[in-house]
């Protein structure tokens, strides 16, 4: 159970990954946002302190999911580990309320897309039709009103009971 | 003696306790992993697709096991998405049927006559073709590609190059195999090229992928008559898809042709695999089968023996 509950980021980063691959019936030019769906899970537990999230779990994430889209290897690994490094800035910034924190998110979904079309930009060697993109984001965006209360009664569920300790604040 | 203030003096489980994660040197190197795999995926290094391909067959369990659960929630957003239409898609059938009931008619008359001209004409009939029906398990649609996996490989005879349709017309053709799966690469994909007739005056061209969701037309003649809405089907040049098979209907601009696909390529559920061999393949092989033994043949034999050997009813 323990183990469970140390494992739950990486199983909740896979589980989204195998259903970014899996047909939904969604139309091909909206099927971008079901890759975006484990870059809510990954921001939202690199934010987290506690929470084991490791490098080389994200670079299997996005290895996994570029294997089963047959696209470039690399390319979604390089979006989640994008992902990572600004859920990592992100992390500094203080926001105290729900609507703060949301903004702060729907910030990175834009940073993470706009990154996502520029690579595959770069990788044709001509510029993209953005707006499927564009499109995506807006819908990841709602996607993330529902996923990450979601996220959150995991993340509750699976921190671990620990000894509260008293600290002194400086002044 | 420090004065202890009531505000300073928290019950903390995280904040402030835990430091933060920081950006670490593993990252840097696993950045330059993953754009050392984008570089050679670039430059079509043929290592890591064969990798690639093998490892997406060895995940095909892991996907025909999470489409158990995955199933119930697509049949409610199908429903969801089939109620909505409800009412227009009616009124397409309804306008539908008056026309196929009158073509039922003709296509009987017309059977007839067919079936009449074939035998006074002792026509060879037409290749009966076996197929296999399989479930779609993955789907990569994306920016780089258009293709499904399915849970049918090498295992039920399929091969490479083989069709695949569904109840509505072709939907694209195998391009890898693993024992338990094989991966489609759908009429949409960039790299999808397909011999097509158009309209009634059989017009010929190429349907060439783009990877949007209506497939352009190419090499066209200048002076072919084609309409808008004129069917579109597999001509069989070339022997990799048997001739007659649907695909759709002129669409867009006569400019700049494209077919509107029969088939809906985002929701495919069940597709049919076609046992159709190339027979040109096949041709050569023999040939070269053919030209192999009559090296042996000749060295090994006198050569009116080996000429002997080559029946001319086994030429194709």
């Amino acid at each position: 159970m323990r183990s469970l509950r140390l494992l739950m980021p990486i199983i909740s980063v896979a589980v989204l990954t195998l259903a970014a691959a899996l047909p939904w019936g969604l139309a091909a030019e909206d099927r971008f946002v079901l890759p975006l769906l484990p870059v809510i899970a990954i921001y939202q537990w690199t934010l987290d302190p506690d929470a084991w999230l490791p490098e080389w779990a994200i670079f299997i994430a996005g290895l996994t999911l570029d294997v089963l889209t047959q696209g470039p290897l690399g390319y979604w690994v390089l979006v989640y580990l994008f992902t990572y490094i600004v859920a990592l800035f992100a992390s500094r910034a203080r926001t105290e309320t729900a609507a703060g924190r949301m903004a702060l998110l729907a910030a990175a979904i834009v940073a993470v897309t706009g990154f996502s079309w520029m690579l595959a930009s770069l990788y044709f060697l001509q510029l993209l039709d953005w707006q499927p993109y564009a499109r995506s984001t807006l819908i990841t965006i709602v996607a993330a009103i529902v996923l990450v209360p979601l996220l959150g009664v995991l993340r509750f569920r699976s921190r671990s009971a620990r000894g509260i300790r008293l600290t002194r604040g400086s002044g | 003696m420090t004065r202890l203030k009531d505000h300073n003096l928290f019950l903390r489980r995280t904040d402030g306790v835990a430091p933060g994660k920081r950006m670490r040197p593993v990252l840097l190197l696993l950045v330059f992993a993953a754009s050392g795999l984008l570089l050679l995926s670039r430059l079509d290094h043929s290592m890591l697709g064969d990798v690639r391909w093998r490892a997406a067959s060895w995940l095909t369990p892991v996907l025909q096991g999470a489409m158990i659960p995955a199933q119930p929630v697509r049949e409610i957003g199908r429903s969801i998405s089939t109620q909505v239409d409800l009412g227009n898609e009616l009124e397409r059938l309804r306008q539908e049927n008056q026309k196929l009931e009158s073509w039922k008619w003709r296509a009987q008359q017309l059977e007839g006559k067919v079936a009449d001209l074939e035998a006074l004409a002792k026509v060879v009939p037409e290749q009966k073709l076996d197929f296999v029906t399989s479930r779609v398990i993955s789907d990569a649609s994306g920016a780089f590609v258009r293709s499904v996996t399915i849970d049918a490989g090498r295992g039920r005879n399929v091969k490479e190059g083989y069709p695949v349709v569904n109840a509505d017309g072709l939907v694209g053709r195998i391009v890898d195999v693993a024992p338990d799966a094989a991966r489609v690469l759908l009429a949409t994909d960039l790299n999808s090229r397909i011999p097509v007739r158009i309209g009634p005056n059989a017009v010929r061209g190429i349907l060439a992928g783009d990877n949007s969701s209506r497939p352009k037309l190419i090499y066209i003649p200048d002076d072919a008559n084609i309409a808008i809405g004129d069917d579109v089907a597999t001509s069989g040049t070339g022997g990799v898809f048997p001739a007659g098979l649907r695909l759709g209907a002129v669409a867009g601009s006569l400019s700049e042709p494209r077919v509107a696909l029969r088939a809906d390529l985002d929701r495919l559920d069940y597709v049919s695999v076609l046992f159709f061999a190339d027979p040109f393949h096949d041709l050569t092989d023999e040939l070269s089968n053919r030209k192999t033994a009559g090296e042996v043949n000749n060295t090994a034999s006198p050569p009116n023996a080996s000429l002997g050997n080559a029946s001319p009813g086994k030429a194709k």
